[in-house]
């Protein structure tokens, strides 16, 4: 039997679930990133002008949709476009809506876990080099997501695994206990914490004292105008794609969060204020902790090195070398990484209420037995994401359903809404109730602009896809937590990388032809004067017709590896050791295609219970007809 | 830091916290539902 319909129990409390929704962790990680590497203040002209054009319309189109189709008994997008588009094909374009962000579900709780596991091991000083224990946070990082040869750190994945569990659960409590007792008192919780975890952090960097540079000087680097950077089409397309990510566009969510306001609820304000608290966590924070931190503890030089390395490796390996530097370590890095931590949180259970929703108003089942099967269906889902983690499951998925796939939900919703429903029906819809007139202008720019920004969004990013995988090259120091210096790669002559590049390829050609992982041990002794030895070698048979011992010793040799110690505060200088390393050579291509399967499964799945739902729901005589 | 990064931090952060005050302040005192 059908429960009672859900509301919000306030408005407050329905704001911060919306800006809960929104505020995730690219606003803290990926924003600095990308801005460093866009144009850095000249980046902010075309991310406003995105927001205004792009981000901003499709926030009030997902809140209009959403309240119009509450209005109608449907908290998914299957039932709010059958609604708005009498034909039969809306409701499985509804159905992309459900299964897409359901598949960013299965790997967004892995990176959920990353940060509350993070956050024990801040409270518990796990990444804190010791006496006679060196962490080295790369190898700490690949380890803990099991991409790794070597197990100095973590014995396998069960780490990362007990972590997951802890979130798939919290994750599972509170869609089970529903809108208001679950998703608003998380929000009503998580977001003020998150507010002053952010002020608490940014005072801390802020007020640091300068090493090899000051806050300043990464503030800016963030904020100094290369107007150079305007005239190149990738800088428009990484901001058009930052405001789409961070506004959490295209998975169905804020619709569903709208479908459960009163009829009257002034949606127009309510988009502009979960648009704009999620700018400021992501402009005003998100620029104030992670590159001032990097330009104090690396120094100005670096900072383009730590903003270009991308949102995890600034996340989990920067980082954490910079809060293991703070005094007082175990309180800043949990706090930075709980901050992460609820950022996610907020977002995944967001992303997942729709598919909680679906099955609760139009399958019609209790809110514990959608709990329980969304929950069964997440776990078996997250399974291969961990333990593929390292072919690059995680990767496909994330390309193809979290971020192709999550920009055709949005150009099908911003058509339906400006083109079918109709712009003038839409328009009229966003008012009903509503305080704030939006000007008159975005009429025009819903129903022309931001289809073809959208679109222009798609076709940029279609071209970044790789149907055919390559294979991938893994390889550790065994016993890395022994040696208290750092491995290098030391080369930058790029003809000398080349030749590398080539033995690389050839090992690459190898794992093709057989078409199964090959691997290798060697030890290896490093000299300070920069030769390489291998003192004893042991691969594959058929990895061995391309890598040879003395191939090994020439591609570690043209890379430049080495070893290097550092004695204080003084610069590294290069020194002997004699390694263990392990060597995989991954054959990709079977797990991208299981990747991909299980894609198309799952939208089958979802496309086959919209069929039978509405199916069900057709009379004796239309079903006949 | 430079004038003009402080321009564009200053400009920026001010457009974004008058958006969120406004947007926060009015549908928090808006009570018609």
């Amino acid at each position: 039997m059908a429960e009672e319909r859900e509301r919000w129990g306030t408005r407050l409390g329905l704001v911060l679930a919306a800006a809960g929704n929104a505020v995730g962790i690219g606003n803290l990680l990926r924003f600095p990133s990308q801005a460093a590497q866009n144009g850095g203040g000249a980046f902010m002209i075309p991310y406003v002008l995105s927001l205004l054009f792009f981000g901003l319309p499709l926030m009030w189109v997902a809140w209009t949709i959403g309240r119009f189709g509450g209005r109608h008994g449907h908290t998914s997008l299957p039932g709010m476009f059958d609604k708005m588009w009498k034909n039969p094909a809306a409701k499985y374009l509804g159905a992309l809506g459900l299964g897409l962000p359901f598949i960013f579900c299965l790997y967004y709780t892995y990176i959920e876990a990353w940060c509350l596991g993070y956050a024990w091991f801040s409270l518990t000083g796990e990444y804190i080099s010791g006496p006679g224990q060196t962490v080295d946070l790369a190898v700490f990082y690949s380890e803990f997501l099991g991409e790794a040869t070597s197990h100095s750190y973590f014995p396998g994945l069960g780490t990362a695994i007990v972590f997951l569990f802890i979130t798939l659960g919290l994750n599972i409590w509170v869609l089970g206990r529903g809108v208001a007792r679950g998703i608003e008192l998380l929000a009503k919780i998580a977001m003020p914490l998150l507010f002053l975890f952010c002020l608490i952090l940014s005072i801390r960097v802020l007020t640091l004292e300068p090493v090899r540079g000051s806050a300043f000087d990464g503030l800016n680097f963030l904020w100094s105008p290369d107007f150079s950077a305007l005239t190149n089409p990738n800088v428009w397309m990484a901001a058009a794609g930052q405001i789409f990510f961070t506004l959490s566009i295209g998975f169905g969510s804020m619709e569903c969060y709208a479908s459960y306001v009163r009829e009257k609820e002034d949606i127009a304000l309510a988009g502009l204020t979960t648009a704009s608290t999620n700018e400021f966590v992501e402009v005003i924070f998100g620029s104030m902790i992670v590159i001032p931190a990097a330009a104090i503890f690396f120094g100005p030089a670096q900072v383009e090195t730590v903003a270009k390395s991308g949102t995890f490796a600034i996340g989990l390996i920067s980082m954490p070398e910079i809060l293991r530097s703070f005094p007082a370590v175990w309180f800043f890095g949990t706090i930075w990484y709980l901050l992460l931590f609820f950022a996610a949180f907020t977002s995944s259970v967001a992303v997942c209420q729709p598919v909680m929703a679906f099955l609760q108003e139009e399958a019609k089942l209790k809110r514990s037995a959608a709990a329980a099967i969304v929950g069964l269906i997440w776990l078996l889902g997250t399974i291969p994401v961990i333990y593929f983690f390292k072919y690059g499951f995680f990767d496909e998925l994330d390309y193809w359903a979290g971020t192709v796939g999550l920009v055709i939900v949005s150009i099908i919703e911003a058509f339906l809404f400006a083109w079918i429903f109709g712009i003038s029906r839409g328009w009229q819809e966003l008012h009903e109730g509503a305080q704030l007139k939006v000007p008159r202008v975005f009429m025009f720019i819903m129903k022309y602009v931001t289809p073809i920004a959208l679109l222009g969004v798609f076709f940029g990013w279609l071209t970044q896809a790789n149907l055919s995988p390559t294979p991938r090259l893994i390889w550790n120091v065994s016993d890395r937590a022994s040696f208290p210096g750092e491995f290098a790669k030391t080369e930058k002559d790029p003809a000398r990388l080349a030749k590398a590049g080539e033995i690389q390829n050839s090992i690459f050609d190898k794992v093709r032809m057989e078409g199964r992982d090959l691997t290798a041990w060697a030890e290896v002794d490093l000299k300070a004067d920069g030769s390489v030895n291998i003192l004893q070698f042991s691969a594959d048979p058929h990895l061995e017709e391309v890598l040879t011992a003395d191939r090994l010793q020439e591609w570690l040799h043209l890379q430049g590896y080495r070893y290097e110690l550092k004695e204080g505060n003084g610069p590294s200088r290069p020194a002997d050791a004699t390694i263990f390393i392990n060597i995989e050579a991954l054959h990709r291509a079977p797990f991208i295609w299981l990747a991909r399967i299980i894609m198309v499964v799952f939208l089958l799945v979802f496309l086959v219970m919209v069929a039978a739902i509405w199916k069900g729901r057709q009379t004796p005589k239309e079903a006949v007809a | 830091m430079s004038i003009g990064a402080l321009i564009f931090m200053v400009t920026t952060w001010s457009f974004i916290i008058w958006l969120t005050i406004f947007s926060f302040s009015r549908f928090l005192s808006n009570k018609k539902q």
